[in-house]
């Protein structure tokens, strides 16, 4: 590699260095190719490293040591279901096929994995496997940082792709001291990762959303996705963005939702009305949260709700976010409406008719029959004191992004591949569809960050029987 | 009783200072990316105004926020939660240094508005470069008794305020008679609370009121120079102790027990 | 700068910690010796002849007394009145500059406040290295969390402030030193009405102790109750640094750094705290620093004498049980 003060030169050019950049940085190594990653802030890691560090894989040995039956071709169907069908099967068998040979290679690199499997929803059996999502960066990057061939550039922020006829040859990037031309001889691998930072893009696919909270790596204002468009690369999944209800709107430390709902909270609007069943999925909750006056709406609970939290279960930690001072306490009814400042008699007629249906066992409003899915009977709201967490939805990622064939090679807008052009992660659409499975957006940083390595990898050794190359 | 509570935010330490120059004797030039944000004192006066208010909602409470990089988003922070009145108080030449110039300014500003009844919060620092003797310095200038580093206010049975300060084995309550100035300090029983989003929203819509005070002082503080402070010099290397818990234990337990004896 | 350009008195009042007369011995000493100029000591309160003799084996030239009758040590209003009154009366003003010294912390600083709003000079208050340049009074400031200091000039002639130094040193009493009693009758003042009850607090004022143990940001509330026993079984006590004060860990007056107090043990344990600058300067640089921290990048380590890379949650039981009942 060759390093001059206006051109940087190396096999490969990675854009990101989050967990699909570091991944597709050292199999690139591996491959025996030099490889830049440039970073546009002052430290790798991005959204992977503020993740749940959750990745979806079937058929580990993690699984297989807890008595757990799962196979490429259960997560396939799984993936599929999850998104209703609208995701891309190429893709989504991308993930399936090289998923087992991505876990076991994080091994191999020393990331160390929990040694708990979680269900979570969407999956036929337990396959959420989990890491310090910060440790696991850290070990990539001192993976990376040993290799030679590997040139972890931070600060440094892709501008746009350089091209030779079709055939993508670099990044024009800007650091500290001005632009700078890097070239790429084999190929730039986009794993930039989403757009949560750019509201007004998220604005023009999921206006519902203008309100909610966006939680991300703070580079991720769709960089790759805007260079890859503008050589005419096509989008998709743009209209499934969603967010999970039940983000404290202004919290900043927690990053996870609070779902006491699932607890036998009601959620009350700014009207002091009830507005769905709270006990379906968080996804939609937060759809219909958005939907409400001010995107802010309450989860109402008693004393009895809030001693049933759960303390290991970050969603349903209610103790700690009571002690940090989230929740509104009040000794009555009344008193929680004036703090909240909801209109008092809708509010208390409202958990009236809720309370005197449960007692009665009969359906309350909006046909709610569990505490969560099938699980679990309704409580009235008795037993002073009272609380309110006010909730909003958050959205923890894009979900959707440019069109790829198995081997993550950009296509065009006419589905033809846009030559040494490749991405990875986030950037990537067409995996999740309509709906994403936990565990399966980082896992596809990944897994495809190692793809689209090794399709630079194999595209070199094509070039090298065409005596293309040294 | 009614509450004026006034504020003077600070840099946020959370991130990289932003570009401070002096551009005159009496002027500090601030570019960049200002992040004023109230300081752990202004946040807990507003939070002991607020629980004063929550259990007297007839009560007035009245906003005087120093003038500064930011006001906008500072003003809006305030804002959500509701007071009464909300005003940015523009002091010219605004030198947050020198207390006695700061303090002259201020009370020009408020003398009018306060009555016998007036409660005067303030925190115990006013900003970023009060020495600690701004509350004092006011106190005296408008003729307020002070209650100096108090950390709770709450009411009484018969509606009488009462504020809190620890000192030693004791907590000392002492009656707040109006008009006062009190100075907060920070305590876990007054962290300031989340508004409600409804209200963030809505303040994001509003406008404030802005007022000047031009007040200047001929034998004030004059601004010299601005420095990186010097690390504090210490001794220049840190022994540190090796071997397993129970070893660290023991070589720890010698150089707190022996003070000052040789690290083994 | 000639020695008879300068006069330098340090007020304390009697009802504070000894502490609080050293910490200002030890800052008169510092503007005195860079200034090279005498100074003088105000003690308030009831005579007590122990810290009489501390100021006057500093090297004070004039220890004058003033004992204003029954007061209460938080009084700062009537301390003020009572300082202004003998500084007025004092004979020591004759120098074309002067600076009143109190001791460093808030108690000081508003006592500095109240005087240089009394008599109209410059409340420098909590401050740096006080100087004489080009025939004006000088000092600086840190501001912004510390991160940068500002030097401040006064044309004026009068300057109160509070200036942290560490110990101060006792060279012996000088030949000519005297002391000098005052009297002043101070104004019958409203009194207030005050009610006290009694905390669960037993450790000893953070000031006073020769072992203090402080916990940071890294500890949590079972760690600030494994530190109470720690300082217990230390004879010590037990601070906490701005964020510790912050979460609630310990109650404000217990906050060691420049927004909270400044404190000369012998011994300083460090536990969870990183060391912000903040923080080491409300740290004597004579005080001997052992710190316990998990992250060996910490800035403490820079600064401590002693450190240990581990966990609190491993180390602190098991240095109790080392240490024994009692």
């Amino acid at each position: 590699m060759t390093v001059q003060t206006h051109r940087w030169v190396a096999d490969v050019v990675i854009v990101g260095g989050g967990l699909a950049g570091l991944c597709a940085a050292v199999t690139a190594a591996e491959g025996g190719l030099d490889v830049i990653v440039l970073e546009k802030t002052d430290s790798n890691g991005g959204s992977s490293a503020m993740s749940g560090g959750c990745l979806a894989f079937a058929g580990s040995e993690l699984q297989e040591a807890q008595g757990i039956e799962d196979s490429e071709e259960l997560l396939l169907q799984d993936l599929i279901a999850v998104g209703k069908g609208e995701c891309d099967e190429a893709v989504a068998r991308a993930y399936t096929r090289n998923q087992l040979a991505t876990y076991r290679w994080l091994l191999d690199q020393g990331v160390v994995f929990l040694p708990v499997i979680e269900a979570a929803s969407g999956q036929s059996v337990p396959r959420v496997h989990n890491v310090d999502p910060a440790d696991m960066i850290r070990q990539l990057e001192r993976v990376a940082g040993a290799s030679k061939r590997i040139s972890l550039r931070q600060n440094v922020a892709a501008k746009r792709l350089l091209r030779d006829g079709a055939h993508v040859t670099g990044v024009i990037c800007e650091a500290a001291d001005g632009d700078i031309n890097c070239l790429a001889t084999h190929g730039v691998i986009l794993a930039s990762g989403g757009f949560v930072h750019d509201r007004d893009l998220v604005h023009r696919f999921a206006p519902q959303y203008d309100e909610a909270v966006f939680i991300g790596g703070e580079g991720n204002t769709g960089d790759g996705l805007r260079m890859a468009r503008a050589l005419g690369a096509d989008i998709r999944d743009m209209p499934y963005i969603k967010g999970t209800f039940g983000k404290h709107p202004l919290d900043e430390t927690n990053h996870h939702a609070c779902l006491a709902v699932y607890k036998g909270a009601i959620a009350v609007n700014q009207e002091g009305r009830r507005y769905v069943d709270e006990s379906i999925s968080y996804k939609l909750l937060g759809d219909a949260c958005m939907e409400q006056p001010y995107s802010v709406t309450y989860q109402i609970l008693d004393a009895d709700i809030m001693r049933s939290g759960e303390n290991r279960v970050r969603i349903l930690d209610f103790e700690r976010r009571l002690e940090e001072g989230l929740f509104l306490e009040a000794d009555s009814l009344e008193q929680l409406a004036r703090m909240i400042e909801v209109p008092c008699d809708a509010f208390l007629s409202e958990i009236a008719a809720y309370n005197s249906a449960v007692e009665a066992g009969e359906l309350p409003a909006f046909g709610r029959r569990h505490l969560v899915h099938n699980h679990g009977a309704l409580t009235p709201i008795r037993t002073a004191p009272f609380y309110a967490y006010p909730s909003t939805a958050a959205v923890f990622g894009t979900y959707c992004g440019l069109c790829v064939d198995e081997d993550m090679r950009v296509r065009d807008v006419f589905g033809e591949i846009i030559p040494a052009l490749y991405a990875a992660g986030e950037v990537v659409g067409g995996l999740h569809g309509a709906a994403y499975m936990t565990g399966s957006a980082l896992g596809k940083a990944a897994i495809f960050g190692q793809v689209a390595a090794r399709s630079v990898i194999a595209g070199t050794e094509t070039a090298d029987r065409c005596g293309g190359q040294e | 009783m009614n509450i004026h509570l006034l504020l003077a935010g600070v840099a946020d330490i959370r991130y990289p200072l932003h570009a401070i120059a002096v551009a005159d004797v009496d002027r500090l030039e601030e570019t960049g990316h200002t992040r004023r944000i109230l300081s752990p004192y202004d946040e807990s006066a507003l939070e002991l105004a607020l629980k004063l208010r929550d259990s007297e909602p007839d009560l007035r409470l009245v906003v005087h926020l120093l003038s500064g990089p930011n006001d906008e988003r500072l003003l809006q922070t305030v804002a959500a939660h509701k007071p009464d009145h909300l005003e940015a108080l523009a002091l010219l030449p605004c030198a947050p240094w020198d207390a006695c110039l700061t303090a002259c300014q201020l009370a020009s500003a408020l003398q009018a508005e306060l009555d016998d009844h007036s409660l005067l919060l303030v925190g115990r620092e006013f900003g970023d470069l009060d020495g600690g003797n701004l509350p004092a310095a006011l106190a005296v200038q408008m003729g307020l008794p002070l209650l100096s580093r108090v950390q709770y206010l709450r009411w009484d049975s018969d509606g009488r305020c009462w504020s809190l300060r620890e000192r030693g084995t004791q907590e000392e309550w002492t009656l707040v008679e109006t008009p006062c100035l009190v100075s907060v300090s920070n305590d876990k029983r007054s962290k300031l609370r989340h508004p409600l989003m409804k209200n963030v929203m809505l303040a994001r819509k509003a406008s404030y009121a802005s007022r000047r005070v031009q007040i200047s002082r001929a034998a004030g503080l004059q601004l010299g120079s601005l420095q990186i402070p010097a690390e504090r010099q210490r001794g220049d290397h840190c022994t540190l102790l090796t071997g397993d818990v129970s070893q660290q234990v023991e070589s720890l337990r010698a150089c707190l027990v022996g003070s000052g004896a040789d690290v083994p | 700068m000639k020695s008879n350009d300068l006069t330098v008195i340090a007020v304390a009042p009697n009802r504070w910690q000894v502490s609080a007369l050293e910490d200002v011995l030890a800052a008169a000493q510092r503007v005195g010796g860079s200034a090279q100029a005498r100074f003088g000591c105000l003690l308030l309160g009831h005579p007590e002849p122990e810290r009489e003799r501390l100021a006057l084996e500093a090297g004070a030239c004039t220890v004058w007394t003033l004992d204003p009758g029954e007061a209460d040590a938080e009084d700062y209003e009537m301390w003020a009145a009572v300082a202004l009154a003998a500084l007025e009366s004092s004979q020591l003003w004759s120098t074309p500059r002067r600076v009143v010294l109190l001791p460093p912390g808030a108690a000081g600083e508003e006592l500095c406040a109240r005087i240089a709003a009394g008599n109209g000079s410059v409340a420098a208050g909590r401050c740096e290295d006080i100087r004489v340049l080009d025939g004006q009074l000088q000092f600086d400031r840190e501001g912004w969390g510390g991160r940068l200091s500002l030097s401040l000039i006064t044309a004026a002639n009068d300057l109160c402030a509070c200036l942290r130094a560490d110990k101060p040193s006792y060279p012996g009493r000088r030949m000519e030193a005297r002391l000098m009693p005052l009297e002043h009758e101070p104004a019958p003042r409203p009194q207030r009405q005050i009610e006290y009850r009694e905390t669960s607090e037993k450790l000893p004022p953070i000031e006073s102790v020769k072992t203090l143990v402080c916990g940071g940001r890294g500890v949590n509330e079972a760690g600030f109750a494994l530190l109470e026993r720690l300082a217990e079984a230390l004879d010590g006590s037990l601070a906490g640094s701005l964020p510790a004060v912050d979460a609630g860990m310990v109650p404000a007056y217990r906050q060691v750094g420049v927004s909270g107090k400044f404190v000369r043990p012998d011994v300083y344990f460090a536990v969870g705290v990183s060391g912000t600058p903040q923080h080491l300067a409300g740290i004597s640089a004579d005080t001997r620093i052992v710190a316990l921290n998990s992250d060996p990048e910490a800035p403490i380590f820079r600064v401590a004498d002693v450190g240990v890379v581990n966990d609190w949650e491993t180390i602190l039981p098991a240095l109790l049980e080392a240490l024994g009942p009692g």
